[in-house]
C-alpha cells in the first residue's frame, strides 16, 4: 500500500544539485537543504561571507513588537517566515495534523525604482501539509512566487495577511485568523479551511523577542509564537470533507542570521499540553556530532507565566529512528525530553512516521504526541515537530 | 544479363558520342530540379525558423489568454493565480527588439516570471535560472534593464555576462546587461535561443511600456474530464476583451497568412520544372530521331522492341539521375540566396522572421531529385515509344516519322485546344488555389501541343509574304526545312515558346502590379510628411508613436494639419486577425477611390465617422465581405459587431479595415498613436520643413520622418524586393529556354551533315549555307516569339485577375507595355539565332565530300 501520498507540485529541483536559492533561505532559518550523494556540501561560510556585503537589517536589539502591524512583513530583513501548524481532529476522532508556511526572502537590500507593478526584491515560498493518521498519509505542496503584483505578499495593516496566490493567512478580527490552501481548486484532494483564535498573548522568544541563533553580534531573528490558537474548520483530506477542531501554533522569526560554523541543521519541538502549557525548545546539530549551546527555549504556563529556557537546562534524547524509503535519510524518530529544574519529563512519538517533505529542500516536519509528566501529575498534548539537515 | 549490359553500353556510348546533347540534357534536367529544391528548401526552412521559434515561446502551453491591442490586464494573471489557484499558467510580455549590438538583427524579447515557466518552457524556469547564480538571479528579478541570453549567442559574439547589449524598442534605446547565459542539451531549444533574449516579467513590461499589461497568458488546460471545468473557470474571469484561445489555432493562423505567398512560390518552381520537362523530352526526342537509322539497324539485326525501349530509357534516367544530382547540388547552392529572399519578403510583408540556417530536409531533395528523373522518363518516354513502333524499315526512313507528324498534327491540335479548355474549366471556376495552377499548366501545354500547327501558318505566311521574294531560294528552302522537319523542330519552338511567354506572362503581371501599386500610393499618401517609429521590420507598424511628439506637431510652425494612425492587430470572431487602422482624417482625401462605399465621398466618411468600417479588397475579396456586412470584431468592452460602410483597393497582403479613431478610442481603452501624416501649409518647402523637424528629434526621440514622395519610393522598394524572387524565377526559366532552344536547334543543324554535304556540292557558298542556318533558327524564334505573346498575355491575365485576386485579394490592372513584348522577342530571336551561330561556323568548315561521307 501506498503509505504516503506526495503530490509533490515543484519537484523542479534535482535531489544531487544544491540549491542556490533557497538554501539561503534554509540556512538563514536555520534549516538545512539535504544535498544527497554531494558530499562537499557547500561551505556555509562561503555563504556568510557572500551574505556580508548586504546591508540588510540585523537584529541585534529586541524590538517593541504592536501587533497586528508586527504581524506584517519586515522587508528591511533578509529572510521572514510565518509558520503554522496544529493538531485537529474531526468529530468522529480521526486525527489530522497540518502545516502552513510562509516564507520571504530578500534578494537585494532595496530595488531601484521600478516602473513595472511586477518588479521585486521580494520572493516568497509557501509549503503545505496535512498529516492523515488514520489513512498514515502525508501529503505536501510547496510553492514559490514573486512578491509582487499580488501575487504573493504579506501586510500587517490595516489588518494582518500573508498569502501566495490561494494559500492564505487572513485577519478576520482582532485575534481571528483566516487560513486557507488547496492543492487544485478544480479538483481538491487536499484542503484546509480554518478559523484560528488567539487565547493568548504573544510568547516573546529569547530576550523579549530577541532569539540568539549564533554567537556572533546580530546573529539573531525576532521570533515570537502565538499559542493555544483554538483552531476550527474544515478539512478535504483524500477527497473527503472533514468538520475538524483543536489548536494551531504560529511562529513569526524575521532575521538576517546565518548558521554559525560547523551547524548542519536543527531539531525544532512546539508542543502543546492538554493543561494549556506550551512548550518551544529544539537544538542545533554540528556536522561531526552533538550541538551548540545557544538555543533558547520557552515554557508557557495556561496562567500566562512564561519561562525562558537557556541551553543546558533540558535534555533531548532520540528513542528511535526512521528511515525515508524515498530519500533514503535516516532522521530521528521519537524523543525522551526533560526538563528538570521545571520538573517535565515527555516522551515524544511521531502521530505517523513518515511525515518528510522533499520538495525543493528536503526536512521532516510532522504531528506529533506527548505525554509524560509535569511535577509528577500526568500530561498529554500534541505538537510539531521539525527535523532539518539530516543524510543518508 | 548479357543483354542488358548491352544495352546499357550501347546507351552509355551514345550518350558519350554527343557530348553536347547529353550534357543538354543534363543541365536541362538539373536546373529545373535546382529550382524547385531552392524554392521548396527556402520554404520549408522559413516555416520551420519560425516552427521552432514558435515552439520555444510557446512552450507547452495549450491555450492562452489574449486581449486587445495592449493585451491584458495582469489583474488577471494575478485573479487566475490567487483567487482560481490556477497554476499551469504563466504571463508573457514580448516584442521584437532590434539588437544594435549584434548588427542590428531583430530578435525576440521574451518577458517572462521565471516562477511560473517550469511547466511551460524548462529552461526559463526558477530551477535553471536561480540555479544559475544567486546575484545573477537577484539582478535579473530585482533589477531593471538585466537580460538572460543564450549561452552559444554569448560565445559567438564574444558577450560574456557583465556585457551590455544595446537594443532599440520603435523609437527608444535601451542598455541591456547580460547577468547570464541559458544553455541546453536540447538541440532545439539551443536553436531557439539563438533568437531570444530573455527577461523578467517586469523589465519587460518596462521596455516596450506595458507597465500593467500582459501580451498573454499561457495555459497548460487539462484533457477532459477536467478540461471544460478549467476552461468555464478561467472564462469566467475574464473581463471583456479577453478570450482563450488554442495555441494550435494561433500558430496555424500565422502559417496560414503565408500560405498563398508560399504557394505562389511553389507554383513558380514547378512552372520552372515544367519548362524544363519540355527541354528534356526535347533533348531526348532529338537523340532518338537521330538514332533511328542505328535503331533500325539494330532491330534488323534482331534486337527486340522492348530492348530498344529499354535501352531509350535507361540512357534517359542515367542521364536524368545526374541531372537530378546536380540539380539537388544546384538546388542548396540557390537556396541560400533564395531564403534571403524568402525571409525578406515575409519580413516584408506578414512578421518577423529569422532564417539563419537552410534546413535541408533529405525528403526535400528526394522530392525534387524524383521529380527531375520522373521528368527525364517521362520525356523520353514518347520518343522511345515511337522508335520501336515502326517497322525495321521504316526507322532508316526518315522521312516516315514526319509524314506521321504532320498526319498526327490535327490530332495533336485537337489534344492542344482539349487542355486549353481543360485549363479555362479548371480556372474559371474559384477553386483550390492548387487547381488554379493546374489550370495554368494545362494553358501552356495546350499552347505547347497548338504550336506545330500554328508552325505551318506562320511559316507559310512568312513564305508567301515576305521570304520567296525578299530571299526567293534560300528563303524557300528554309521554310520547307522547317516544315519537313516539324518533329522536331515543333518541340524545340514549344519549349522556346514556353519559357519566353513565361517571361512575358510574368514580367506584365509584375509591371501592371506595380504600376497599379504606385497610382493607388500616389492617390493615397495626400499629405506630405510621414513620420513613425523606426519598425523591426516593415510588416511591424504597431510601435508607439511618442504622444509628445505629436503634440509638437500639431504646433509646429508651417504645419497645417496633423492626421493621425493607430495600427493595431486586431482579433475577429469570424475572419480571425486583421490590421486595424484607427486615422483620424483619410490622408487620401478627395483622391481615395472607393471599390464601392454606401454613398459619395463625403457620406461614406460621414458613416465612417458614426462607426462605420472601410474594409480593404484582401479582406473584402478573400472573407466575400461586401458593404452592409458587419464583421464582428473583439473589442476591450467584448464582442462588437462593425457595418463595411466602404471598401478601399489596398495591397497588403493581410486583410485590414480602418476605423474612426474616437470610435477605436470608445471601444478600446489605448492611448497610443503609431504614425502621424502632417500637411504643410500652401508655400512651405516639404523638405525644408523635414530637415527642420528632424533637427528637433535628432538624437534623444529617433523618429522616420519621410516627404510622400520618400515613402512611396520605400513603399515600392518594398514591392520589389518581393518581387525579386519572382524575377529570379523567370530568369531562370529563360536560361531554362535558352539551353533547350539551344540544344534542339543545333541538334537540328548538326543532324543535317549529309544535306549539307549534297547542298554544297550542288554549289551553295559557305557564307548562303550559313545565311540558311541562321535564316532557320531565326524564323523559329521568331515564330516561337511571336506565339508567346499571346500565350504571354493569358498567361498574365491568369497571374492578374485569377491568380493574384485568388491568392491575396488584389485588383490589379492590367498594364501593357510594349518594351515587355519588345524583350521577350528578342530574347526569343537572340536565343534561336545564337543557337544557329556554331551549326553555321561548324558545317561552313566542312567539307563537302567529308560531308557525304558521314556513315
Amino acid at each position: 500500500m501506498n503509505v504516503t501520498d506526495h503530490y509533490n507540485e515543484t519537484h523542479s529541483y534535482t535531489m544531487n544539485k544544491p540549491l542556490t536559492l533557497f538554501t539561503t533561505i534554509i540556512l538563514a532559518l536555520g534549516h538545512f537543504a539535504h544535498v544527497s550523494g554531494d558530499t562537499s556540501q557547500r561551505n556555509i561560510t562561503e555563504i556568510l561571507s557572500e551574505e556580508s556585503e548586504d546591508k540588510f537589517a540585523r537584529a541585534v536589539e529586541p524590538l517593541d513588537f504592536v501587533f497586528p502591524t508586527d504581524h506584517g512583513p519586515h522587508p528591511d530583513y533578509k529572510t521572514e517566515w510565518w509558520y503554522y501548524t496544529g493538531n485537529l481532529k474531526a468529530e468522529g476522532g480521526r486525527e489530522f495534523g497540518y502545516q502552513l508556511t510562509f516564507f520571504r526572502r530578500a534578494l537585494a537590500v532595496e530595488i531601484p525604482v521600478r516602473k513595472s507593478r511586477l518588479a521585486t526584491n521580494q520572493i516568497y515560498m509557501a509549503h503545505f501539509a496535512l498529516t492523515d493518521v488514520k489513512a498514515k498519509t502525508h501529503t505536501s505542496f510547496e510553492r514559490y512566487s514573486r512578491g509582487a503584483g499580488g501575487l504573493a505578499g504579506a501586510q500587517g495593516e490595516p489588518t494582518y495577511e500573508v498569502w501566495l496566490e490561494d494559500w492564505s493567512v487572513s485577519q478576520g478580527g482582532t485575534g481571528v485568523f483566516r487560513l486557507r490552501a488547496v492543492d487544485d481548486q478544480i479538483e481538491p484532494r487536499i484542503s484546509i479551511d480554518l478559523k484560528l483564535r488567539e487565547t493568548r498573548l504573544p510568547l516573546l522568544h529569547g530576550l523579549r523577542g530577541l532569539s540568539q541563533k549564533g554567537p556572533e553580534h546580530g546573529n539573531a531573528n525576532h521570533y515570537y509564537s502565538l499559542v493555544g490558537l483554538d483552531t476550527e474548520g474544515t478539512i478535504i483530506s483524500r477527497r473527503e470533507t472533514y468538520k475538524v477542531s483543536g489548536k494551531s501554533w504560529m511562529d513569526h522569526e524575521f532575521g538576517t542570521s546565518a548558521f554559525s560554523k560547523g551547524v548542519v541543521g536543527w531539531d525544532w519541538f512546539g508542543l502543546q499540553l492538554d493543561d494549556g502549557t506550551a512548550l518551544m525548545f529544539g537544538r542545533l546539530r554540528k556536522s561531526e556530532g552533538g550541538e551548540i549551546g545557544i538555543f533558547e527555549g520557552t515554557v508557557s504556563y495556561a496562567d500566562g507565566r512564561r519561562i525562558p529556557i537557556q541551553p543546558g537546562e533540558f535534555t533531548v534524547t532520540a528513542t528511535g529512528s526512521w528511515r525515508s524509503p524515498e530519500t533514503e535519510i535516516t532522521y530521528p524518530s521519537g524523543w525522551r525530553v526533560e526538563f528538570p529544574s521545571l520538573g517535565i519529563e515527555l516522551r515524544i512519538e511521531p502521530l505517523i512516521s513518515n511525515q518528510e517533505l522533499y520538495s525543493g529542500f528536503t526536512y521532516w516536519e510532522g504531528a506529533v504526541s506527548a505525554e509524560g509528566t509535569i511535577r509528577e501529575a500526568p500530561s498529554t498534548g500534541r505538537g510539531y515537530v521539525e527535523l532539518t539537515g539530516y543524510t543518508k | 544479363m548479357g543483354n542488358l549490359r548491352t544495352l546499357l553500353r550501347l546507351a552509355w556510348r551514345d550518350a558519350w558520342r554527343r557530348p553536347l546533347q547529353s550534357l543538354f540534357f543534363v543541365i536541362g534536367v538539373s536546373i529545373g530540379v535546382a529550382m524547385i529544391i531552392a524554392i521548396d528548401l527556402a520554404n520549408s526552412s522559413a516555416n520551420r525558423a519560425f516552427t521552432i521559434s514558435t515552439d520555444a515561446v510557446v512552450g507547452k502551453a495549450t491555450h492562452q489568454i489574449v486581449g486587445g491591442p495592449n493585451g491584458v490586464d495582469e489583474s488577471v494573471y494575478v485573479q487566475i493565480r490567487r483567487e482560481l489557484g490556477y497554476r499551469d499558467s504563466a504571463p508573457i510580455v514580448e516584442g521584437y527588439v532590434r539588437v544594435k549590438t549584434l548588427n542590428g538583427q531583430p530578435m525576440r524579447l521574451l518577458g517572462v516570471d521565471s516562477f511560473a515557466e517550469r511547466p511551460f518552457r524548462e529552461e526559463l524556469g526558477t530551477a535553471k535560472i536561480a540555479g544559475l547564480n544567486q546575484r545573477s538571479f537577484s539582478a535579473f528579478m530585482a533589477e531593471p534593464n538585466t537580460v538572460l541570453i543564450g549561452a552559444n549567442v554569448s560565445d559567438e559574439y564574444r558577450l560574456p555576462i557583465g556585457e551590455s547589449l544595446e537594443i532599440q524598442v520603435g523609437s527608444y534605446h535601451h542598455k541591456l546587461r547580460i547577468v547570464d547565459v541559458i544553455a541546453s542539451e536540447n538541440r532545439r531549444i539551443r536553436r531557439s535561443l539563438k533568437d531570444l533574449l530573455v527577461t523578467d516579467i517586469a523589465t519587460a513590461q518596462e521596455i516596450f511600456a506595458k507597465i500593467g499589461k500582459l501580451d498573454r497568458i499561457d495555459l497548460i488546460l487539462p484533457d477532459a474530464p477536467l478540461h471544460t471545468t478549467a476552461l468555464e473557470h478561467i472564462e469566467s474571469m475574464l473581463p471583456p476583451g479577453a478570450r482563450i484561445e488554442s495555441s494550435d489555432a494561433r500558430h496555424g493562423a500565422v502559417i496560414e497568412m503565408t500560405k498563398a505567398f508560399r504557394l505562389n512560390l511553389t507554383a513558380l518552381s514547378l512552372l520552372a520544372l515544367v519548362v524544363g520537362m519540355f527541354l528534356i523530352y526535347n533533348t531526348v526526342s532529338f537523340s532518338v530521331i537521330q538514332r533511328r537509322a542505328v535503331i533500325g539497324r539494330l532491330r534488323a539485326i534482331g534486337m527486340a522492341r522492348g530492348e530498344i525501349f529499354a535501352m531509350i530509357l535507361a540512357q534517359a534516367t542515367v542521364l536524368g539521375i545526374a541531372g537530378a544530382l546536380l540539380g539537388i547540388g544546384l538546388g542548396i547552392f540557390l537556396s541560400r540566396s533564395a531564403i534571403g529572399m524568402v525571409t525578406t519578403s515575409i519580413n516584408d510583408l506578414f512578421f518577423v522572421s529569422n532564417v539563419r540556417e537552410i534546413d535541408v530536409s533529405a525528403l526535400t531533395l528526394l522530392k525534387g531529385g524524383l521529380l527531375g528523373i520522373a521528368a527525364a522518363m517521362t520525356g523520353a518516354l514518347i520518343p522511345a515509344y515511337e522508335a520501336t513502333r515502326v517497322s525495321p524499315v521504316g526507322t532508316l526512313q526518315r522521312s516516315t516519322i514526319e509524314t506521321r507528324t504532320r498526319g498526327s498534327l490535327h490530332r495533336i491540335s485537337i489534344a492542344g485546344v482539349a487542355a486549353l479548355l481543360l485549363g479555362a474549366g479548371t480556372l474559371l471556376p474559384d477553386w483550390h488555389l492548387g487547381l488554379t495552377f493546374l489550370g495554368v499548366l494545362a494553358v501552356l501545354v495546350g499552347m505547347a501541343l497548338l504550336t506545330p500547327s500554328l508552325m505551318r501558318g506562320f511559316a507559310a505566311l512568312a513564305a508567301t509574304h515576305w521570304l520567296r521574294r525578299k530571299i526567293p531560294i534560300l528563303g524557300n528552302m528554309a521554310v520547307r526545312d522547317i516544315d519537313r522537319t516539324l518533329s522536331r523542330t515543333s518541340t524545340a519552338v514549344a519549349a522556346l515558346m514556353i519559357a519566353v511567354s513565361v517571361i512575358v506572362g510574368v514580367s506584365v503581371m509584375v509591371g501592371s502590379f506595380r504600376m497599379t501599386v504606385e497610382r493607388w500610393l500616389t492617390d493615397l499618401l495626400g499629405a506630405d510628411i510621414f513620420v513613425s517609429p523606426p519598425a523591426v521590420a516593415n510588416s511591424q507598424m504597431t510601435e508607439k508613436l511618442d504622444p509628445d511628439a505629436v503634440k509638437l506637431f500639431e504646433t509646429f510652425p508651417g504645419i497645417a494639419r496633423v492626421a493621425t494612425a493607430r495600427s493595431v492587430e486586431i482579433d475577429s470572431k469570424d475572419i480571425g486577425r486583421i490590421t486595424l487602422s484607427a486615422i483620424t482624417r483619410d490622408i487620401a482625401g478627395e483622391k481615395r477611390h472607393y471599390k464601392s462605399a454606401v454613398g459619395n465621398h463625403a457620406e461614406t466618411w460621414d458613416a465612417f465617422r458614426s462607426g462605420g468600417l472601410i474594409v480593404n479588397e484582401p479582406l473584402a475579396n478573400r472573407y466575400k465581405r461586401s458593404l452592409g456586412d458587419t464583421i464582428t470584431l473583439l473589442t476591450d468592452r467584448g464582442e462588437v459587431p462593425f457595418t463595411i460602410v466602404g471598401v478601399v483597393y489596398d495591397f497588403d497582403v493581410r486583410p485590414g479595415a480602418m476605423m474612426y479613431d474616437a470610435v477605436y478610442r470608445n471601444y478600446w481603452d489605448d492611448p497610443h498613436l503609431s504614425s502621424a501624416a502632417l500637411f504643410v501649409q500652401p508655400g512651405v518647402d516639404v523638405d525644408e520643413k523635414i530637415g527642420s523637424l528632424k533637427s528637433v528629434f535628432g538624437g534623444n526621440l529617433e523618429l522616420v520622418i519621410r516627404s510622400n514622395r520618400a515613402l512611396r519610393a520605400d513603399a515600392l522598394a518594398v514591392f520589389d524586393r518581393t518581387f525579386s524572387i519572382f524575377i529570379a524565377l523567370q530568369m531562370l526559366a529563360a536560361v531554362v529556354a535558352f539551353i533547350g532552344v539551344l540544344s534542339a536547334l543545333m541538334s537540328l543543324q548538326l543532324e543535317r551533315t549529309r544535306e549539307i554535304g549534297t547542298l554544297r556540292s550542288l554549289g551553295i557558298t559557305r557564307g548562303q549555307l550559313a545565311r540558311l542556318t541562321l535564316l532557320e533558327t531565326g524564323l523559329m524564334g521568331v515564330i516561337a516569339g511571336l506565339i508567346a505573346m499571346p500565350t504571354g498575355l493569358v498567361l498574365a491575365a491568369i497571374l492578374i485577375y485569377i491568380i493574384n485576386l485568388r491568392s491575396f485579394g488584389w485588383t490589379l490592372q492590367m498594364q501593357l507595355q510594349p518594351s515587355q513584348f519588345t524583350l521577350a522577342f528578342v530574347v526569343a530571336l537572340v536565343s534561336a539565332l545564337l543557337a544557329g551561330i556554331y551549326p553555321a561556323w561548324r558545317m561552313g568548315q566542312m567539307q563537302p565530300a567529308e560531308a557525304l561521307r558521314t556513315e
